[in-house]
């Protein structure tokens, strides 16, 4: 081509691309929406979407409380023995790690509850009316159990009811922290919504989630926290409390589940056939998503417990106080000890237990191998000698929240376990706990023999002894015994504290917190010869007298106000209203808020 | 890496007898190797990348020129981890554990300018219109898996545990049209103007485009008649220019105006959650921008100064909205509400910029140049959404907060309690604003409430004056906190001495700050490891603490009965050294002493000899024997000496890489110092 020719030609391509670029729509080059992932806009759309939109508040948004709810506060009500440290001492600042985490935590659910409903009553797909009902109920009931646990472990709080809103509306530096008494009162218009919404139809063998009795099991629980919120029991609480925990015991088609140890196994059908779980984390492993896992085993396990090097729970364990309560003690030697009921090996491991479910591939797990057989790890992991040498000196570990190693997990399940990662749910309010609650209300309202009748109920499934007669000390004792290390404990002494705060104070006072001096030592000659060789019980004699209690821990001062925990600080630099000096404020709840925009729009 | 080389006990050494990496457990508790931890785990990234550039110029008409210009960029990059099973000590991995990612993105641009210039006597004129627009894809894929038969083998198809997978695309797009024009009279008189219109695809359908205008003077004063060539002879060049301009930032990544979904399964089901909450309304931040700027070259370039001031407030700033806990937006991120992004404040910058650059020396063999900046810059938060006293935070390691931005005040101030010393006794602990853990009921016990050796912190705030000015009430509290330093610099600076003497070359730089302070993250740790808590024997301490508040008992005469001893009778214990500001070791510290404080905050003014380079250039007449144009040797030495009163390893901090805002600035959070590098090299030219 000629020079002149070729000029023109780049010309004409070059005007041409020029115009194709300005004119082809610069409204659609730049219109990208996400691609790869759904947006509000089309999820939501059927009622598969609509009912696995709600999945997910089973797990990742509770994640940050775990560690507050399983040993923080398992740890102030005298459950766990924790060296020198500020739960153990009842002196948890608002600045604490674990605190924090666990007020992050509440407030997530509530915001993601919140936005849930919002969005299904948002969306124009085809799901139908009951599914979206269930959903949204489901999400009020969880909301319920954050603002319960809100209100139990910090007193006053806000009230954020609809997150959008108050977006909107720009007031989110201006909220007041609200009387716990109306707090109450708005947990029982927000589950009394989630009842509207929840299914009733019992379906056996199925219960794997919130359903209208799950959510009535949690309103006996908060009618009988709140009945004593004024500081005198009120008898009309106290009667509802009963009523609807005898409505969901009587008709909600859920029973005990026969074997106590199968409520905090892997396999979720050991406890979902009967029903005994009403609100439960549903952790899941391998999506390789964080907060979606189980990592409490981590937290409260023995180093080493699992291959994965993430476990670190050897430093804090069930307390010697907890194993008075069972009537056990971790310096008599294991070979003597006798237990009351099936509970104890459940909830609390010590020397001499032996666990079938955990390191199957090793034919069970043996505590007293574990810490002193160089040859016993699970597959894995070689010996090195150094692995236990020390273990919690209250003498005892966790065994509830355990899952064992990577194959008792993948056996159980067909899932691979993981570093801080394990499918293991989490029950927070189980049938037998709506026992006692009936029980409870029962004994406070003066009726001790149907008190009697669901305590014995509870202590027949453990195989305990029946108890002849019933006072309110009982239920208070059997709560504990049932329930140890579930993250209920503390919240006991909080409902108690509300109307009896000098029986609180002087219960924990007499507490036995601290530890063992010299455990490891009589404990380790007991199994191991002189020649450092594992050779099992017997290998030297037992000597009880070099074990010697250090009361070093146990609480000389509590006060009552110690009942509150402090609430974050951080957020007074956001807000002024809710710092520790200002007052808060009472609010007609029903008045101020409703679910009409719920209940009536559909 | 580096906080567990800091907590790591000194007596333990990084290999044993027989060479493998040690470990000493204590009481059942390691501290994990630091060299092992850094050399046992593989982290791979390879990166390919192919860019490019083509443009066409012609001129089609006179005093027309067309440009286009073609430009791209095409990369791809394979992220492999393999993590291997360890035993050491009590840190143990019985599982091994391999990932492997793989992004690919694809950008391309495309630039059209059409300019006509031309020249009339003493006027010319240049005026063009222009169009640009450019697109970035990408898309990634993840695979991990664990439990591999061996380490010898690092193969994900090896594998055996439950696979894991992720991955995702998408892509981004600009489009903007501009026109400049200027004109120059007698090269006397500049004037420009420039506008533009940007579209981004990172705003929702009605605020994609924003337009921008800018206009500049210049007035080159020594091209006037007045100015005569004796005083040109002094001063050869000099330049007034004046600008006011506005420029506009979309870089707040793409879905803000969406609310977008994130896959959140639980044993359920599958699940997704809502991952934050959308802002249809968001658009561009944009920034206004004036400066005065004078250019100066004296003595036939020898001496050249150039000052410039600006003052540029950035409006409708691109941020997430700040909002208190109780929102739900804070805590781990796959399980928070993400808070909205938007444009919620105005930030103004205030400053001014001076380079000197001078030809001192130039005597026969031997010269010397010498260059020296240095800038100050003030700025200021102007407002913010929400309520008066919205402010924006700035986080630690997870959700602390470390520094507070106010309304009127500079950016990034720490934030946090101003300490006055530690209470010598009972007496000064009842005669100081209460502490928190004051006991109501004057029952003290050492473990669980105030005591002596604890930190007395300064009471500021709580009550309010008849004015609203906050006044002290009487007690320690979270109202007390307040800004305990800023991290930004009165000034920074830069200087550059070349000298050359025949056929050697030694260039000097050296770069300061001054007037910053740092916030020594390291001392304070994650709360329960830090460097100064005193509160663990597994975990090394820094050398400060030997000047820890020391008890002492007051009447030794003093009879207890039995099981009592003096420690714990806070009416007979004081310390011994009243002065210091370090306090009394405790586990429970009750007393909270290990909060943010002024005691963490240090001074990180610095001068540094950042580079020095010594070269040497081979004679021109030995290397045409050999066919070479040039070789040169030099011995290079970067971070050789810093001058500073920080404590911390390196003064030059810099933004936080964990606070994912960017509201962070100058928190020293175990990041990687400054390597000091010595380097030798050849540079030959064929």
């Amino acid at each position: 081509m000629e020079d002149s020719k070729m000029k023109k030609f780049i010309k004409y391509i070059v005007t041409a691309m020029v115009l194709v670029l300005v004119c082809a729509s610069c409204e659609k080059f730049l219109d990208r929406p996400a691609e790869d992932s759904y947006t509000t806009a089309n999820y939501y759309q059927n009622d598969t979407q609509v009912e696995q939109s709600v999945n997910y508040l089973y797990n990742s948004p509770w994640y940050d409380i775990i560690r507050f709810y399983i040993y923080g506060s398992e740890t102030m009500c005298g459950n766990v023995f924790q060296d020198n440290n500020a739960y153990a001492t009842l002196t948890v600042n608002g600045t604490d790690a674990d605190l924090k985490n666990m007020s992050y935590s509440l407030w997530a659910v509530n915001a993601q509850c919140n936005t849930v409903i919002n969005n299904i009553l948002n969306s124009t797909g085809t799901a139908s009316q009951a599914v979206k009902d269930k959903a949204m109920g489901e999400a009020l009931a969880w909301k319920a159990m954050a603002y319960f646990l809100l209100v139990r472990t910090f007193g006053d709080v806000p009230i954020i009811h609809n997150n959008t809103e108050v977006i909107k509306e720009a007031t989110y530096n201006q909220q007041y922290k609200i009387l716990k008494t109306d707090v109450y009162e708005y947990i029982i218009m927000t589950l009394e919504a989630a009842m509207e919404l929840l299914p009733k139809d019992p379906n056996i063998g199925k219960y794997n989630r919130i359903d209208y009795y799950a959510a009535e099991g949690l309103l006996a629980k908060v009618y009988l926290t709140k009945a004593g919120v004024s500081g005198s029991l009120d008898r009309g609480d106290l009667e509802k409390a009963r009523d609807y925990a005898l409505d969901v015991i009587k008709n909600s088609g859920r029973s005990l589940t026969p074997n106590y140890s199968d409520i905090f196994r892997l396999q979720p059908s050991l406890f979902q056939q009967t029903g005994e779980n009403l609100f439960s984390w549903q952790w899941v492993s391998g999506s390789g998503i964080w907060t979606a896992q189980n990592s409490i085993q981590s937290d409260v396990g023995p180093l080493g417990i699992d291959e994965y090097g993430a476990t670190w729970g050897d430093w804090k364990g069930p307390s010697i106080d907890l194993q008075d309560a069972f009537g056990v003690s971790a310096d008599i030697e294991p070979a003597l000890r006798v237990d009351r009921d099936d509970r104890r090996v459940a909830t609390i491991m010590m020397f001499g237990d032996f666990y079938p479910q955990y390191w199957q591939d090793k034919g069970g797990f043996d505590m007293y191998r574990f810490y002193f057989d160089d040859t016993y790890y699970p597959s894995g992991l070689e010996a090195n000698g150094s692995n236990h040498q020390w273990c919690c000196q209250s003498g005892a570990l966790y065994a509830k929240h355990l899952y064992g190693c990577g194959s008792d997990h993948s056996a159980a399940l067909g899932v691979s376990a993981d570093r801080m990662c394990y499918q293991l749910p989490t029950h927070i309010l189980r049938l037998a706990d709506i026992y006692l609650i009936y029980a409870e209300a029962c004994v406070l309202t003066g009726d001790d023999s149907s008190a009697l009748e669901y305590v014995n109920l509870v202590r027949a499934r453990a195989h305990a002894a029946p108890l002849k007669s019933c006072t309110f000390e009982d239920v208070w004792k059997e709560r504990r015994l049932e329930l140890a290390l579930e993250g209920d404990r503390w919240y006991d002494f909080v409902r108690r504290s509300y109307y009896d705060v000098d029986a609180c104070i002087a219960e924990l006072k007499a507490q036995r917190r601290s530890y063992w001096d010299g455990i490891t030592d009589v404990c380790k000659n007991y199994v191991v010869a002189d020649n450092g060789e594992y050779v099992g019980p017997g290998a030297h004699s037992w000597d009880s007298s070099s074990i010697i209690y250090n009361p070093k821990n146990d609480l000389a001062d509590v006060k009552a106000s110690m009942f509150t925990v402090p609430f974050p600080t951080e957020d007074v630099v956001m807000n002024p209203n809710v710092g520790s000096d200002v007052e808060a404020i009472h609010l007609d709840v029903r008045e101020t808020f409703n679910y009409d925009y719920i209940l009536l729009n559909r | 890496m580096i906080f567990y080389s800091l907590t790591s006990l000194p007596d333990i050494p990084v290999f044993d007898i027989d060479g493998n990496y040690s470990t000493v457990v204590r009481e059942g508790y390691t501290t994990k190797n630091p060299v092992a931890l850094a050399m046992y785990n593989e982290n791979l990234l390879q990166r390919r990348k192919l860019a490019g550039n083509v443009y066409a110029e012609l001129t089609p008409i006179k005093h027309i020129v067309f440009r286009s210009e073609v430009g791209f960029d095409v990369s791809d990059s394979q992220a492999d981890t393999y993590k291997p099973k360890i035993s050491l000590g009590t840190f143990q991995q019985g599982s091994n554990q391999i990932s492997q990612q793989r992004n690919n993105s694809v950008y391309w641009s495309l630039k059209n300018y059409l300019t006509y210039s031309n020249t009339f006597g003493k006027h010319s004129v240049t005026a063009m219109v222009g169009q640009e627009c450019w697109e970035s894809s990408w898309n990634y894929m993840r695979v991990a898996n664990s439990d591999l038969p061996s380490d010898e083998i690092h193969s994900i198809g090896l594998a055996t545990g439950t696979p894991k997978t992720g991955g995702g695309f998408g892509s981004s797009a600009m489009a903007s049209f501009f026109t400049r024009e200027t004109y120059n009279y007698d090269n006397r008189y500049i004037g420009t103007y420039t506008f533009r219109y940007d579209g981004s695809s990172n705003f929702g359908p009605d605020n994609r485009w924003a337009g921008f205008h800018s206009f500049a003077l210049a007035w080159r004063f020594t091209n006037e008649a007045f100015f005569s060539a004796n005083a040109k002879e002094v001063l050869n060049d000099g330049k007034l220019r004046v600008g006011w301009g506005q420029t506009g930032n979309a870089n707040i990544g793409s879905g803000a105006w969406e609310s977008g979904m994130s896959k959140m399964p639980s044993a359920l089901g599958d699940s997704q959650r809502p991952a934050n909450i959308s802002n249809t309304g968001i658009h561009w931040e944009k920034q206004q921008q004036t400066n005065v700027g004078l250019d100066l070259s004296f003595l036939q370039n020898r001496l050249n100064l150039t000052v410039d001031l600006y003052w540029k407030i950035s409006s409708d700033m691109l941020m997430s909205m700040t909002l208190p806990s109780y929102m739900g937006t804070q805590g781990n991120g796959s399980s928070a509400l993400a808070a909205p992004k938007g444009n919620y404040g105005t930030i103004e910058n205030k400053g001014i910029e001076i380079t000197i650059d001078a030809h001192p020396v130039e005597v026969g063999d031997f010269a010397w140049d010498s260059n020296f900046q240095i800038s100050f810059n003030k700025n200021k938060l102007l407002a913010l959404d929400g309520s008066a006293n919205a402010n924006l935070p700035g986080y630690g390691q997870w959700n602390d907060i470390v520094s507070v931005t106010e309304i009127g005040q500079p950016l990034y101030n720490f934030y946090g309690y101003k300490v006055i010393g530690v209470y010598k006794d009972f007496d000064d602990i009842m005669n100081s604003p209460k502490a928190e853990k004051y006991p109501e009921d004057g029952v003290f016990n050492r473990d669980t409430t105030v005591w002596p050796g604890d930190l007395k912190f300064a009471d500021i705030a709580g009550a309010f004056d008849e004015n609203g000015n906050p006044i002290p009430d009487g007690k320690i509290n979270e109202l007390d906190r307040t800004n305990i330093g800023s991290p930004l610099p009165l000034f920074t600076f830069g200087w550059t001495n070349t000298f050359r003497w025949k056929n050697f070359d030694l260039s000097i730089f050296l770069n300061g700050s001054y007037g910053n302070k740092i916030l020594n993250y390291n001392l304070m740790g994650q709360g329960w490891n830090g460097l100064v808590h005193m509160n663990s024997v597994w975990y090394n301490q820094h050398a400060s603490i030997a000047d820890r508040a020391r008890l002492e008992i007051i009447d030794a005469a003093k009879q207890y009965p039995a099981g009592e001893t003096w420690q714990y009778d806070v009416t007979n214990v004081r310390v011994s050294n009243a002065d210091t500001k370090t306090p009394r070791p405790t586990i429970s510290d009750p007393n909270d002493n290990d909060r943010i404080s002024d005691r963490y905050v240090e001074d990180g003014s610095y001068l540094r000899v950042k580079n020095i380079t010594l070269g040497y250039t081979l004679p021109k007449l030995a290397l045409q024997k050999i066919k070479m144009e040039n070789v040169r040797l030099y011995l290079n030495v970067q971070n050789l000496y810093t001058l500073t009163k920080y404590q911390g390893y390196d003064p030059e901090v810099g933004a936080s890489t964990q606070d994912s805002s960017g509201l962070t600035f100058g928190v020293d959070n175990g990041r990687y110092p400054s390597p000091m590098t010595c380097s030798l090299g050849v540079n030959v030219t064929f």
